[in-house]
């Protein structure tokens, strides 16, 4: 039976899934879309060996040619191109990586939660570059403690100002004497370092830890295979009236009403949407006034083992005696103060950690002295990968192509992504950094290099429906309102004006979670 | 009926028990060539004893099936791919030619790439067969751990 729901929210991840949380947590009922199925794990997937596999682990070739994360095992987890189409302009590949599932792509995160500090939200402050966030720090950190609380997230409380402290499970664990020497000689040259920050438990996803609770709560109705086609609007009053959607199997279309539309979808999902929700009055997409949608699209860019070093007491699998093991996280430590001479801006961040075995494409030769090496090698590795921040740039943009639509329809993405000399520079200051830690710390570097994965890749992808203070040049306010449709919100990634060099999932719940609470204190006050 | 029984008793029992009396083709049957020629998988054949022979009682590429594998594997990737094979395997043909490619497996492994395409083939070739020849049931067969992972089926 048909009937308008106080809130329609469209995607099931970290943002719409907290947001789906948050309302009905607070006796809100809403309705939420999710593209793809309601999956139970532990019937869609069974242990198999590799050998059983038809291509022994390579992958079904030419399947999927811009998720390098899929693989045999899992590859019919991943969006599919055939279904999804996107383009990219020749020569300027994007790497767009999608999982159509209830609790979207958390059911594969890789957990690494950090939060913002203000010298990520006020960063224009410091270098002139780009806009502010709408808030700062404070205005985020209650909201961080809970989404934190929620993941039960572990990690280490060290007083950085550039990675402030949390709610977090503490993590005691030693850092072996690989480690030990690696963190002393990054502490000459004032470098910090920490333990890594991970949501913890047996499926840290929106799927196990807010969906639940949302349908537990008997407030939320959850319809998949929903796959949203446009944001409508009430042409009297120009507000948000709900969403229609196209079952993903039988191709019947639905409208279901709302008084009021969260999009938590993803980036680039959102972005879509809204610029496929056209009419007289939003010729360019809904609620885009001036332009903006779509535009200030930015991901974080990875150096992928910026360097690879061998630790040398860890030879002859002695790193199995812990020499070796364990993983660290290096704090940024360039542009944080004003007046620094470095030639980009902004900064980035490391992951490290020891006890791998090295790649055997490091080990040089073939046949028997190869196999001995890479026997010698066992756990005697050191690896470091660049997380760095690209700047938000106008001309990096999504926008509809007129010639590509999905399966169901729905017209489909044209992405433009260029990294440019800051982002460039900025790698390659990190090879060189990374390359002269691990020698002060007495590892043998096999290799090092500053080349940056494609745009995408790094499935941080970030902007395009950004928040700030003016509507001129931003899409949302404060509380990821639209400026011109305020009972229609943006949650995910999208909202980001900028996004530092820190995992984006953490600062997405808690924007959520915050959005979500002011709009239900504001609806119950009627001020929508 | 008895036979029907057996084969549903079969079917149902762990895979360790199900290999005891069913196996895979690849150990009982000679697949056929798909992509290389014959001087080609001749060639394959001495490139995986010199990258991956069999040692100390471990199974080498050939042992484990690499060559037709990746013959199969070939037939199936993108023209880019089939395209670099072919190269290589042409260089390798060639004497003088050959002698470079075998540096190539010499020198350290770098994210440059070199300016002669088919110089690219021996590190791939190198990733290719040390690959398959890891995630084979031969190599892994008697290991403890690896090579197993969750395997997602297909969504409705």
């Amino acid at each position: 039976m048909a009937r308008t729901f106080p809130v329609v929210i469209v995607g099931s991840g970290a943002a719409g899934g907290m947001a789906a949380w948050a309302l009905t947590q607070l006796g809100m009922e809403c309705c939420l879309l999710e593209a793809g199925p309601l999956i139970d794990i532990d019937k869609q997937r069974e242990l198999r060996a590799v050998f059983d596999l038809p291509f022994r682990g390579f992958g079904t070739p030419e399947r999927f040619l811009h998720v390098v994360q899929a693989s045999e095992f899992d590859e019919n987890l991943w969006a599919g191109e055939k279904e999804n189409p996107y383009s990219y302009p020749p020569g300027d590949p994007y790497y767009w990586v999608r999982i159509r599932m209830a609790g979207g792509r958390t059911t594969r995160w890789g957990r690494a939660s950090w939060r913002l500090s203000d010298l990520d939200f006020q960063a224009k402050d410091l270098d002139g570059f780009g806009e502010n966030w709408p808030l700062k720090y404070d205005d985020l950190a209650h909201f961080y403690d809970r989404a934190e609380t929620l993941f039960s997230v572990q990690g280490r409380n060290e007083g950085i100002p550039q990675l402030p402290d949390g709610k977090l499970l503490p993590d005691e664990s030693p850092d072996s004497p690989a480690n030990q020497r690696f963190i002393a000689a990054a502490a000459k040259r004032d470098i910090r370092i920490t333990k890594p920050r991970r949501a913890t438990g047996t499926l840290a996803s929106s799927l196990n830890l807010l969906l639940p609770a949302a349908v537990e709560s008997g407030k939320l109705k959850l319809v998949t295979n929903a796959v949203a086609r446009e944001v409508t609007i009430d042409p009297v009053s120009g507000r948000a009236n709900g969403v229609s959607f196209v079952d993903r199997r039988s191709r019947r279309e639905f409208h279901v009403a709302a008084e009021a539309v969260i999009l938590g979808a993803s980036t680039l999902e959102s972005t879509r949407l809204l610029l496929n929700s056209k009419s007289t009055r939003w010729p360019e997409g809904l609620a885009n006034a001036r332009g903006t949608l779509g535009r200030y699209l930015f991901d974080q860019f990875y150096v992928k083992s910026v360097v690879q070093a061998i630790v040398p007491e860890a030879r002859a699998s002695r790193g199995q005696s812990r020499v070796t093991g364990g993983a660290g996280y290096i704090c940024r430590f360039r542009n944080l103060r004003r007046n620094e001479k470095h030639p980009f801006l902004r900064g980035y961040v490391y992951d490290f950690n020891s006890g791998s075995t090295p790649n055997p494409k490091y080990i040089r030769g073939v046949g028997e002295g190869m196999l001995r090496e890479l026997s010698d090698l066992q756990s005697a590795g050191f690896s470091l990968t660049t997380m760095g921040e690209v700047l938000p740039r106008y001309e990096n943009v999504a926008s509809i192509n007129p010639n590509l639509r999905d399966a169901w329809g729905i017209p489909s993405l044209h992405v433009v992504h260029r990294y440019t000399d800051n982002e460039h520079k900025m790698a390659e200051d990190s090879r060189q950094v990374a390359d002269e830690l691990c020698r002060e710390a007495g590892f043998e570097v096999l290799e090092s290099h500053a080349q940056m994965v494609p745009p995408g890749e790094s499935i941080h992808e970030l902007g395009g429906c950004r928040m700030g203070g003016d509507p001129k040049t931003s899409m949302l306010n404060r509380w990821n309102q639209c400026h011109e449709i305020p009972n229609l919100l943006v949650v995910d990634g999208s909202c980001f004006p900028s996004g530092g060099a820190q995992n984006p999932t953490l600062t997405i719940l808690a924007l959520s979670l915050r959005a979500a609470e002011h709009l239900a204190d504001t609806m119950k006050r009627g001020d929508v | 009926m008895k036979r029907r029984r057996a084969i549903q008793a079969l079917a149902a029992a762990p895979a360790a028990a199900q290999e005891v009396v069913s196996t895979g083709a690849e150990a009982v049957a000679s697949p056929a060539l798909s992509f290389f020629n014959a001087s080609e998988m001749e060639a394959l054949y001495d490139l995986c004893k010199l990258i991956l022979p069999a040692l100390g009682g471990r199974p080498g590429a050939i042992e484990a099936g690499v060559p037709q594998f990746l013959d199969f594997l070939l037939s199936k990737s993108s023209k880019a791919d089939q395209r670099l094979y072919r190269a290589g395997m042409a260089a390798w043909a060639n004497t003088s030619r050959r002698t470079q490619l075998l540096k190539q497996f010499e020198q350290a492994w770098t994210y440059d790439t070199p300016a002669d395409s088919a110089l690219i083939f021996p590190r791939r070739l190198k990733d290719d067969v040390l690959r398959a020849t890891f995630n084979s049931r031969e190599w892994l067969s008697g290991r403890r751990g690896g090579g197993t992972g969750y395997y997602w089926k297909p969504f409705d």
